[in-house]
């Protein structure tokens, strides 16, 4: 008796499951697949659609984010608008919530395995990796066709820069993150000093950062983030130094003042000891918050403004400028088409739709709290409330000197496997395994042009 | 001079001792996942980190299972966490009597075959596998979770192993009686297997409930995400703006089934840990 009833369950819970995913396995669309791009008008055209595609067109539309639950909230709302009044008939698919890092072992295999989304999300340090190997779809035709509002010369040059592979363009960029720095005013108090501009040199910020440091209590610069290696360009740039040629295809990583760059990067903790120590930082994700920094270089994101609202006096002021002039940290990222997806046409005019229509844009600035990528709708980027007066110099900071100043990281194709070798090269001089930042720049040079080579050959 | 009985007293608080300080870091973390789940948004960012919350914020669990449909997560892991655990059950025990009781050309060698699968990384059969998913039309449902996890080369070896230690004469009996394979595997072999079964149980249950990158890579919408699945969703790309609050009040939900699992199931855990050989 038992045994029948294990065996009974075995078949009602197995049929359940099986029932269960009945309805999911629908989803494989098997709508109009679209081997050649054409643009022949045969439907009515609307301000946000061409025209190409029948707006009784059933199936499934696939998206795939990183967002998480509470940032998707704006993207949710504006797609549901535009498939509501354009395609009533489709079903849209959100894949959502999928961490950063996931996302980005996720997208490959889907695309890959022949199953891709009508519209990614596109980080710039991944955007030449994908669209070198030809799996993301290039928009000019598109962009051509069914010219995007404001498109280009609305939109930040860096961000259209960053998303381009051979001159196309990838990606449609939907943000602009910029760097700047984060001054503790408590601390500031105590010495008798300025607070940083945009003129300030680095021997400026080093002499205010020693005047700011207090033994192994309180550090005075927090400028060098080993966590991420693209976040030091723009001081590389700033002494006249590089990481690449022009082409992409040379290392830079021999030139003095590339070597005299990272020199004063290992120097702030090895040698002035104005940055706080490894031991400091690991483990450690916001050294400012907790009150153990005095400066600290970070993005221009207002939530992470709202974490030190109540904790002390802070503000934020521009980053200085070197031998070289002045170079400012922009990055971001945007909105693709796989190269495989089923509706493309209707995934541009979605792109279209959100990106370059004022009033989504302010939805997706003001929920995001963000710059968004058309730079005259900046306004809904900008900081409210009471971190408005924090941060009365925002707009200064983080967009006017950014727009004067931004410099594209150069996230080179197979971007990931390089910044592997660059941070293994790095972290000798990061954790003071190596105090001599030539050595280790000929030996990031060497083993930087061996890779350039195997990836040009 | 100690005794003997002093000496060995002395020998038992020194283990106690470090027997103490290996499970205060077991547990330490977990009581800090604990912890942290009543703590606001602003304490888990503080430093140095501050172990009690100031005040117990019992709002974070709803807040945590409001902000996303976690009655659904919890359905899927369990439809998908049953039908694996009792589909291996039943495969394993299966493939583990024919391995070990019958008698057919290169039995030997198609279990060693089998046993080598497990020796292929995952991400090498991932894309293919990916790929025979789409192909039957089973991307973005639980179907895709559940019959790729119905066989398990490790469950069968471990079945082989135990049911080898079975003695032949009951099933010899059984035979003269007039019992069938079918029969012989039903109302012999099962029975005597309990043990076997219930530590395959307990890791199979625990293994599907935890599983993440499986899952990750075959379901796309949100009505079929499973828990672990539905604990990211929570989780931005800047890590001052994922609600970690939030995070550990749904993590402490979750773990609660494999926890009362273990409490239940802990004999046959520590036991199949020995049989297999599986060491932490």
């Amino acid at each position: 008796m038992i045994r029948r009833e294990f065996l009974k369950i075995i078949g009602q819970l197995g049929i359940g499951a099986y029932g269960l995913s009945i309805p999911g396995c629908g989803n494989a669309d098997k709508a109009v697949q679209q081997k050649y791009l054409t643009f022949e008008v045969k439907y009515p055209q609307t301000e946000w659609t061409m025209g190409v595609i029948d707006p009784n067109i059933g199936g499934a539309f696939k998206i795939m984010s990183w967002e998480s639950a509470f940032q998707f909230k704006k993207w949710n709302r504006i797609i549901d608008t535009f498939f509501k009044l354009y395609y009533p008939n489709i079903k849209v698919q959100i894949d959502w919530g999928v961490s950063f890092g996931n996302y980005n072992t996720k997208l490959p295999v889907l695309l890959a395995g022949g199953s891709p989304p009508d519209l990614v999300w596109m980080h710039d340090t991944r955007a030449k990796a994908f669209s070198s190997i030809g799996l993301l779809q290039k928009l000019d035709p598109f962009i051509e066709k069914f010219n995007p509002k404001g498109w280009p010369e609305e939109y930040y040059p860096t961000q259209i820069e960053s998303f381009q592979y051979k001159n196309y363009q990838y990606g449609f960029p939907y943000d602009y993150a910029t760097g700047g720095l984060y001054v503790n005013l408590e601390m500031y108090k105590d010495i008798d000093e300025e607070l940083p501009n945009e003129n300030w040199t680095f021997d400026d910020l080093l002499r205010v950062g020693k005047k700011l440091t207090k033994g192994n209590k309180q550090f005075g610069l927090n400028l060098g983030n080993e966590a991420n290696v693209g976040y030091q360009y723009w001081i590389i740039r700033s002494f006249g130094g590089d990481w690449f040629n022009k082409e992409l295809t040379e290392s830079k990583f021999n030139l003095p003042e590339t070597i005299a760059a990272y020199q004063w990067i290992s120097d702030l903790r090895w040698k002035h000891k104005v940055a706080p120590m490894p031991e400091v930082t690991q483990g450690r994700p916001q050294p400012f918050v907790d009150g153990v920094v005095a400066i600290d270089f970070n993005l221009g994101a207002p939530q992470f403004g709202d974490l030190l609202e109540d904790k002390f006096d802070w503000t934020i002021a521009p980053t200085p400028r070197g031998e070289s002039g002045r170079f400012q940290f922009v990055g971001g990222s945007a909105l693709s088409i796989p190269q495989k997806a089923t509706h493309k046409h209707i995934a541009f005019e979605l792109i279209r739709y959100m990106l370059s229509n004022p009033e989504n844009l302010e939805i997706i600035g003001g929920m995001g709290r963000m710059f968004v990528s058309r730079m005259s709708m900046y306004k809904y980027g900008l900081p409210k409330g009471k971190l408005a007066t924090k941060m009365s110099n925002f707009k200064h900071v983080f967009y006017d000197l950014a727009r004067q100043d931004g410099v594209v990281v150069p996230y080179i194709q197979k971007y990931q496997e390089w910044d592997d070798i660059c941070r293994r090269n790095l972290e000798l001089l990061y954790f003071g395994e190596e105090r001599s930042s030539k050595k280790v720049c000929l030996r990031l040079h060497d083993a930087t042009s061996r890779w350039l080579e195997k990836l040009n050959s | 001079m100690l005794s003997r009985k002093s000496r060995k007293r002395i020998a038992d608080y020194l283990t106690y001792i470090v027997l103490i300080l290996f499970g205060a870091i077991v547990v330490i973390p977990f009581l800090w996942m604990i912890l942290s789940s009543f703590k606001d948004a602003g304490e888990i960012w503080t430093f140095p980190p501050v172990f009690m919350p100031k005040k117990f914020q019992w709002s974070n669990y709803r807040d945590a299972w409001n902000a996303l449909p976690f009655d659904r997560f919890l359905f899927n892991s369990i439809i998908v966490t049953v039908c694996v655990t009792i589909g291996q059950l039943f495969t394993c025990s299966l493939g583990g009597y024919a391995f070990a009781r019958l008698r057919f050309p290169g039995r030997d060698k198609i279990f060693l075959l089998y046993l080598a699968t497990m020796m292929i990384p995952f991400p090498v059969m991932m894309i293919p596998l990916f790929i025979i998913m789409r192909t039957l039309g089973w991307i973005d449902t639980l179907t895709a979770l559940i019959v790729p996890g119905l066989f398990s080369a490790w469950g069968t070896f471990l079945m082989r192993q135990y049911m080898l230690g079975i003695p032949k004469a009951l099933e010899d009996a059984a035979r003269i009686d007039g019992c069938s394979y079918w029969r012989l595997y039903w109302n012999i072999i099962v029975p005597l297997c309990k043990p076997v079964f219930a530590t395959l149980g307990i890791f199979t249950f625990m293994g599907t409930w935890n599983q993440f990158f499986w899952p990750l890579i075959m379901i796309n919408t949100i009505s079929a995400k499973t828990l672990p699945l539905g604990l990211v969703m929570f989780q931005a790309r800047i890590a001052a703006e994922t609600p970690w609050h939030l995070i550990m009040a749904a993590s402490c939900a979750i773990v609660l089934p494999i926890i009362v699992l273990f409490i239940i199931g802990q004999k046959y855990y520590v036991k199949g840990i020995v049989m297999s050989g599986i060491k932490g």
